[in-house]
């Protein structure tokens, strides 16, 4: 079975097991690392260097013989279908971490700081505590 | 001179995007997600929101951007200076590590008449000099107990059966009340026993010294005896009484029931609910399994008795709610906990299920000789030769050596797990916990491997069932669960339907 979609591409190599290409400029290795490590309970998954712009990764399915809570065992389409998305999840977490990491230090600095020192300061001074003669106030004095 | 206000147009907010704040999400199920932010805040949508929110195509005045905004999923140009105000939410979350350890469990003897199958240190044995605390360990660990930062200590008298070594009791109490006079501390005390040698004389003691008790009630009669036996196997007849007399003569309020689960008890959680409710109990804690003792090393060994242990909740909890929209007031403590954190900006000091781990940070447990442990579990894998989490003694180490020395710092290594591989991308990350000792009994190393932690499989299934039941938005359920976590009866809460 093949299924290509944008920069994804893979082939089942038998009943057990698939290689995946990944387009290096579509998928960043953390994400990839990540998402191999959370099926690492139902697969054997292996990045081998590859010399060209993409990522290869060999899964091969653990042999998980049927419960009586799950007697149907997965497939390597079914694992190949979930490695997808949860591919993309893990690049749209990647995403959300590299965008908010400098300000989730700063929330997390200004948690335990004891000696105020990361505190803002409140808006306007004490001469002008409605902040009127800002530019952008919200409020303006007229003159009736 | 008036003030008035500049033009509604002045106010409309830039056409500029937005910016994401700190935010984890989670699939459900088939059809919805569930997002969080950091200080533990949700929002559960369709499947596809937490993309459209990251890649920025949200629209600006849609609901959707509405909310997220209110709750600090994102900022844009009209939003407030909130970077204080998230890190107030941060510090209240985690406000529980505030003072360091406040539960000091004391083993003050290893000695008991039952032999339960989950427990791993029973001894039969009358033989006191070599099993119960001596008066000078007993001295020593007092000292070691007050010298933590805590303003208020709650001393847990463990064993064994702590009624036994009754003298050992006598010694200690006066003691931890005295220093903790002397400090300034506010001081708990609450024994837990099985009740089976609780004469009037020390039912009286324990009133006159404000002691709590913690009983072990597992079921009705069949369950609780082939769970505990003891000679005579009559734990249930005389637990049931000792309750009865107990509450007579320390007050209602001042007894309280846990019980074990085990693979019998799995079978039964509509009858030992029942049985909580015939005893006049208003709260009840379906505990998971406790996997020490079992050595299994792999999801797939312990994976039928997890799903036992799910299906038992699910069922446990259902009934639960069914018996309080019936009128009766039985909260369940494994949601209580989780729904405190869900649910209002709160953390929860529960030792096993807190993030950075309880052990030590949150309590310590002396045992009979003067060894330092940081749970009781780490108690009992001493017990089984297994030594890793043996803290110090409280005869040969100071309280710095205790918590500087190797063991305490590398498991203080594994408790966040902020940083736990799995866990640091996670959701549920506000909601959960880590569990070191746990890690090192079930899989060999103390920081884990959440695909194939039973630890992590169990509270992942019991927080999206809550979550589950949060997002049907029955009125009812929502008030029993507010009910639960403010500690009231239902005729207490007000009836408004939280949002």
């Amino acid at each position: 079975m093949n299924r290509a979609l944008e920069g994804f591409a893979s082939e089942s190599d038998s009943e057990l097991s698939a290689t995946i290409r990944l387009d290096s400029r579509v998928y960043s290795k953390e994400a990839i690392l990540r998402t191999c490590h959370w099926f690492s309970d139902i697969a054997y998954v292996h990045l081998p260097d590859s010399p060209d712009a993409k990522f290869v990764v060999h899964v091969r399915l653990k042999p998980i013989s049927p419960t009586l809570v799950s007697p149907k065992t997965a497939t390597i389409e079914d694992i190949v279908g979930e490695f997808c998305n949860s591919l993309l999840e893990f690049e749209l977490r990647r995403q959300v971490e590299a965008e908010t990491a400098p300000v989730r230090e700063l929330i997390l600095a200004k948690a335990f700081s004891e000696s105020g020192i990361l505190e803002d300061e409140p808006p306007g001074t004490i001469s002008d505590p409605v902040g009127v003669d800002k530019p952008d106030s919200f409020v303006q004095i007229s003159g009736k | 001179m008036a003030r008035v206000f500049y033009p509604v147009e002045n106010y409309s907010a830039s056409e500029s995007g937005y910016r994401l704040l700190p935010l984890r999400f989670l699939r459900l199920d088939q059809d919805r997600e569930l997002l969080v932010n950091e200080v533990g805040e949700f929002v559960i949508g369709p499947l596809g929101t937490a993309k459209a929110l990251i890649r920025k195509q949200l629209v600006r005045g849609s609901d959707m951007y509405s909310t997220f905004k209110a709750k600090q999923f994102l900022s844009d140009d009209s939003s407030s200076p909130l970077l204080d105000l998230l890190a107030t939410k941060y510090r209240t979350k985690y406000s529980f590590i505030d003072g360091f350890t406040k539960l000091h469990i004391f083993v003050v003897t290893l000695r008991c008449d039952h032999s339960c199958q989950y427990c791993q240190v029973s001894r039969q044995t009358a033989d006191k000099s070599t099993y119960d605390m001596s008066l000078e360990t007993a001295e020593k660990s007092v000292d070691l107990m007050m010298e933590t930062p805590a303003r208020n200590v709650t001393l847990e008298l463990q064993g064994g059966e702590p009624l036994l070594a009754f003298d050992v009791i006598r010694h200690i109490v006066p003691l931890a009340k005295k220093k903790a006079k002397l400090l300034n501390k506010d001081l708990e005390i609450v024994v837990t026993t099985n009740l089976a040698n609780a004469t009037d004389e020390i039912l009286f003691y324990l009133r006159n010294e404000h002691i709590k008790v913690s009983t072990s009630l597992d079921g009705p009669g069949a369950i609780h005896n082939a769970n505990r036996p003891r000679p005579g196997n009559n734990s249930y007849e005389l637990t049931v009484r000792n309750i009865a007399r107990a509450r007579e003569i320390l007050g209602v309020d001042r007894v309280a029931a846990l019980m074990t689960t085990t693979q019998l008890s799995l079978e039964h959680p509509i009858e030992i609910i029942d049985e909580y409710v015939r005893q006049g109990f208003h709260s009840i804690f379906l505990r998971p399994i406790s996997p020490y003792g079992f050595a299994v090393k792999t999801r797939r060994k312990t994976g039928y008795q997890l799903d036992a242990f799910l299906n038992f909740y699910r069922t446990g909890l259902a009934h639960i709610l069914e018996i309080n929209k019936k009128g009766y007031d039985l909260a369940e403590v494994y949601a209580k906990i989780l729904l405190t954190k869900i649910l209002t900006p709160f953390g929860t000091g529960y030792v096993d299920l807190q993030s950075p781990a309880g052990a030590g940070i949150n309590v310590l447990v002396y045992n009979y000789d003067g060894d330092v442990y940081a749970t009781d579990e780490s108690r009992m894998l001493a017990e089984m030769g297994d030594h890793t989490f043996r803290l110090g003694n409280v005869r040969q180490h100071t309280r710095k050596q205790i918590f500087t020395g190797d063991a305490f710092v590398n498991l203080a290594a594994a408790s966040c797990n902020q940083s736990l591989t799995g866990c640091s991308d996670c959701a549920l990350q506000p909601y959960c916990g880590s569990d070191p000792i746990h890690n090192h009994a079930t899989q060999g190393d103390i920081f884990g491997h959440r695909p194939t932690s039973g630890f992590c499989h169990r509270n992942m299934e019991v927080i999206k069932h809550l979550f589950e039941l949060i997002a049907q938005q029955d009125k009812e359920t929502m008030r029993i669960f507010f009910a639960w976590i403010q500690n009231s009866g239902l005729g207490d809460v007000n009836r408004v339907a939280p949002s």
